[in-house]
């Protein structure tokens, strides 16, 4: 696989630039005031269904104009350039692709649309497959792929080009396990060469095993952008919760009740453990060490258990 | 990218769902010419005098409703098949741009359809001819082909271009498209003086009845004998000048419309 220098392409204003950017259809808002920049790595769109992430993905891909504000792509109006999309790979979530066409005839005609000469664009698309694993299928009709092929080809066909900027709408949707690691190995892998991705997913995990840099979205607000733990640190008034695994819960749980950062102890006798809830992290840490170190507590482990997407993404919603 | 764009024109027009409309022409020509030789068969007519009206005759029918309908709702495919097949994503977020894409599925839907009803010509004319017995001098009146196919071409061009404008009124699409050549194209063509220019029926049986001045024909169309056609060069201009009309109304809308996977103008 060959890569364009992007060091060239490197601009002052992000890769994507959104400045109050609304979105409406009558009276139903599905964008309200929206203002981000995304500049390098993998940057996850979060939010539950009708949350706004599509809508989003649509004005950055040039299918819907903002109600009001402006979205630039590379300093482009996607709306009005469509020579933006030279340096932008789009990945659609729906099934979509001209069934009767080989994997490679389907690729490498994306290629020649985005600008690529015959012999470019084939030579792209025979790399772009074989990085998602079908390169045993390039003659085979796209419309007899599974749903989880279809969206490797759909990935292909959106770096065949070797965009600057990948947008996928639900990357990860119908694809098994073993393809799903791979696909996230590929993403990175895309990621470190210095393409920008941008991602949507309704399923936390997904997110959580690409990136840490996520933007929450819900019902058309940003409700947080940022490091995943950042995000989480920025809920001061919520508890940290912490699974603390001992051969002795009782005795502990009668330790930990007298430290002052302690809020609350619940027994999960089935697990042996306990479920500790602080505001101070730290000092439930440094008091848990103590405990060990010299009452002779037995500890074999001390997990968070909140500190997962899903459990942000709860906090924030509500 | 202009031969990657007529792939996707020829793809559409040769494997898509509504594939077939194109080659019903030459089929119907097919069962006209079945009918033709039933009813031969059946009445003792005089074999060799009316061949070239009974030609004239089924080829208005082709000229001004078949070749209509099966233009007009494949133009209607033309946006219609890769917004339902959610293929337009892939079209419209490449450097392209909106319109050229659909330009060469209009571009080359006319092609097809240009040959198509060229062979299907030749086929009711070749036919209705043996069938009525006219051997000899098959190819004294073979002009008259030349000037129907050309004017089925030019028909087909004008009628592509209303479905595609058509297509972006969403589902709806196909019966606008419907009610236009059965209602208003019929209604147009009887508006007294220029305005019947607005019936791209008359454009089109114009053009045919070009060919009315060679030798030994009657009049050429014989199923709307009432209707005032007008002159080769008016009817030429005409054409033209809807087509630029017609485009430019596409081009100002396709620059206009969204196309969200949800709501959308020309999705929904």
């Amino acid at each position: 696989m060959t890569m364009r220098n992007r060091s060239q392409f490197e601009n002052q204003d992000g890769a994507i630039v959104c400045h109050g950017v609304s979105k409406w259809y009558g009276q139903v808002i599905a964008l309200n005031n929206i203002s981000l920049e995304i500049s390098a790595g993998i940057v996850g769109l979060l939010g539950p269904n009708g949350a706004g992430k599509t809508t989003l993905l649509e004005l950055l891909t040039g299918r819907l104009r903002p109600s009001r504000g402006r979205v630039r792509v590379f300093g482009m109006d996607p709306w009005t350039q469509p020579q933006v999309f030279r340096r932008v790979g789009y990945c659609p979530d729906s099934d979509g692709v001209y069934e009767k066409m080989s994997a490679l005839e389907f690729v490498s005609l994306l290629g020649r649309l985005s600008g690529l000469s015959a012999e470019e664009s084939h030579k792209s698309a025979v790399a772009r497959l074989d990085l998602v694993g079908l390169s045993r299928f390039t003659h085979q009709k796209v419309g007899t792929f599974s749903k989880g092929m279809k969206q490797r080809v759909k990935l292909a066909a959106a770096l065949v080009h070797d965009p600057d900027l990948l947008v996928l709408d639900e990357p990860l949707n119908g694809l098994d396990p073993i393809a799903r690691i791979k696909m996230i190995r590929v993403l990175r892998e895309l990621a470190e060469s210095g393409m920008v991705i941008l991602l949507s997913s309704h399923i936390l995990a997904e997110v959580e095993a690409l990136t840490s840099h996520i933007i929450l979205i819900h019902h058309g607000n940003i409700l947080a952008e940022g490091k995943i733990e950042e995000i989480r640190a920025l809920i001061a008034n919520q508890p940290y919760t912490y699974r603390i695994q001992t051969d002795d819960p009782r005795s502990l749980a009668r330790a930990l009740v007298m430290v002052p950062a302690v809020e609350s102890v619940e027994f999960d006798l089935e697990n042996s453990s306990l479920i500790v809830r602080t505001a101070e992290a730290a000092a439930l840490c440094k008091a848990v060490q103590e405990l060990v170190c010299k009452e002779g507590h037995m500890v074999t482990s001390l997990a968070p258990l909140d500190d997962s997407l899903e459990a942000v993404f709860q906090y924030l919603v509500k | 990218m202009i031969l990657a764009l007529l792939k996707i024109g020829w793809y559409s027009a040769w494997r898509s769902r509504k594939s077939g409309s194109p080659l019903l022409l030459p089929a119907l020509a097919l069962v006209f010419v079945a009918i033709v030789w039933a009813v031969n068969f059946s009445s003792r007519i005089h074999p060799r005098e009316p061949a070239l009206e009974i030609y004239r005759n089924w080829s208005a029918m082709f000229l001004s409703f078949i070749v209509p309908l099966l233009c007009v709702f494949s133009g209607v495919g033309i946006l219609r098949e890769e917004v339902e097949g959610k293929t337009l994503v892939f079209l419209w977020t490449r450097p392209c741009g909106r319109v050229w894409p659909l330009f060469a599925k209009w571009l080359v839907a006319n092609v097809v359809f240009g040959i198509l009803s060229g062979i299907a010509v030749i086929i009711l004319y070749v036919g209705i001819m043996l069938a009525r017995g006219v051997r000899d001098d098959l190819l004294t009146n073979f002009a008259v082909v030349g000037w129907d196919s050309a004017a089925l071409a030019v028909g087909s061009s004008i009628y592509l271009a209303l479905g595609l404008l058509f297509s972006m009124f969403g589902k709806r699409a196909m019966t606008l498209a419907a009610s236009y050549v059965i209602f208003v194209d019929f209604l147009a063509a009887l508006l007294p003086g220029e305005l019947r220019k607005l019936s791209m029926k008359i454009i089109t049986l114009s053009l045919s009845a070009s060919g009315a001045t060679l030798e030994g024909q009657r009049n050429p169309l014989h199923l709307i004998q009432h209707q005032e056609l007008v002159s080769l060069n008016e009817a030429l201009a005409t054409a033209r000048l809807l087509l630029a009309v017609l485009w430019l109304i596409i081009f100002v809308l396709l620059k206009t419309i969204e196309v969200g996977s949800e709501r959308a103008a020309g999705a929904s």
